[in-house]
């Protein structure tokens, strides 16, 4: 008993260090930030979703799970990616949400409450997508506000004009009074930022550069041509 | 050249289409890590330009004089610029002090371009298609007129 005690501290110490209190808000902050829409488009391609609030259901597994001091270090424990175990942990917040609905009906002498399925496998590609859409927007908005920081304003013009809205560089540079290879070099600044922020965004989900690549490979392969 | 702000622009990011957003995470893959990565990133730490000015006016290794007239305005040789490229290359390979080899790969590349811009020459053995992409990073790492030189070089 006295093992397994020691153990159980030494486990939680583990995790502490590992994680910090500092890591556990930000990676709380992260996952509200990135995950809120994915899981609101998960919601919705589960059947029995009843006609619950995406917004309050997600809403209210934040604020379950994220509260839970054991959270995050058990996805650390685990070694899923922090998507698969969002998806899960979502999967057992709605069941325990429907089995409270009933306990609370059944005291109403009320029936009826649908029982949540699993999610169809579209619906695993779609909160992937979603998931994809919100780390690039994520990271868009970051090296932009860093880019607006460093003074490196126009330079985010051109690569956000040339990359996002297809202008060639030649257009672009006349604007701004430089020439077309300044352009373009002034838009691969603000590239590598942008590279280095999604690395920062993979890295807080626990995933070094190379297993970052291969997330961002697996993630190329579920949005459609 | 004067600069002027492009002024239309939009408040918040456009919708990110399916097309889009397959762009901006290709964005994201990255080939092997390159040894003048070590290099760009520490150009492009707050101290970067900092860094880099006093690594230039120690002057290129085994050769006297401002490194903008060496290397920006041209007034170095061929032979010159062998002769740094070379001793920078020692430097890189002899010392471990990450700043100072890192000094020693800027003049490395630096010495290059020059003598790809002033004199044509490739003074490397890298192939351009090697050496293009990597002029280019550093090109957008450092300030005028080095970017320019820098960029100039890779074509």
């Amino acid at each position: 008993m006295a093992d397994a005690f020691l153990t159980t501290q030494r486990t939680w110490l583990g995790q502490k260090l590992a994680l910090g209190e500092e890591a556990v808000s930000e990676v709380s902050r992260h996952v509200m930030e990135v995950y809120r829409e994915p899981l609101r488009i998960y919601f919705r391609g589960m059947a029995g979703k009843g006609r619950d609030d995406a917004d309050d259901v997600v809403q209210g597994f934040f604020s379950d799970r994220l509260s839970r001091p054991d959270f995050l270090p058990a996805w650390q424990k685990s070694g899923l990616p922090l998507r698969r175990w969002l998806m899960n942990a979502f999967c057992f917040y709605m069941q325990e949400r429907r089995r409270q609905e009933k306990r609370d009906r059944r005291g109403l002498g009320e029936d009826g409450v649908p029982e949540i399925a699993d999610p169809s496998p579209s619906a695993d590609v779609a909160m992937d997508r979603a998931y994809a859409v919100s780390l690039v927007r994520l990271a868009l908005e970051t090296t932009r506000a860093e880019c607006a920081a460093a003074g490196l304003g126009d330079h985010w013009r051109i690569f956000v004009r040339h990359h996002l809205e297809g202008r060639p560089y030649a257009d672009l540079a006349s604007a701004l009074g430089v020439t077309p290879e300044r352009a373009s070099i002034m838009a691969r600044t603000v590239r590598r930022r942008f590279a280095r922020t999604l690395e920062a965004f993979f890295d807080r989900e626990g995933l070094d550069p190379e297993r970052a690549q291969r997330e961002i490979r697996s993630l190329l392969e579920v949005i459609p041509w | 050249m004067v600069s002027k702000p492009l002024d239309d622009e939009p408040d918040g990011l456009p919708r990110l289409d399916d097309a889009t957003v397959r762009r901006f995470l290709e964005l994201g893959l990255a080939g092997p890590r390159r040894p003048v990565d070590d290099l760009v990133e520490r150009l492009e730490r707050h101290d970067g330009e900092s860094w880099m000015q006093a690594v230039l006016e120690k002057g290129p290794p085994g050769l006297h004089g401002p490194a903008t007239d060496l290397l920006v305005s041209g007034m170095a040789t061929l032979e010159q610029l062998v002769s740094i490229k070379e001793k920078s290359k020692g430097l890189l390979r002899r010392d471990r002090e990450t700043d100072v080899r890192l000094a020693g790969m800027l003049s490395y590349f630096l010495a290059i371009a020059a003598a790809l811009v002033h004199h044509g020459a490739q003074i490397s053995g890298r192939s351009r298609e090697e050496l293009t992409p990597v002029l280019l990073d550093l090109a957008s790492a450092t300030p005028s007129p080095w970017c320019e030189l820098l960029a100039g070089a890779a074509g």
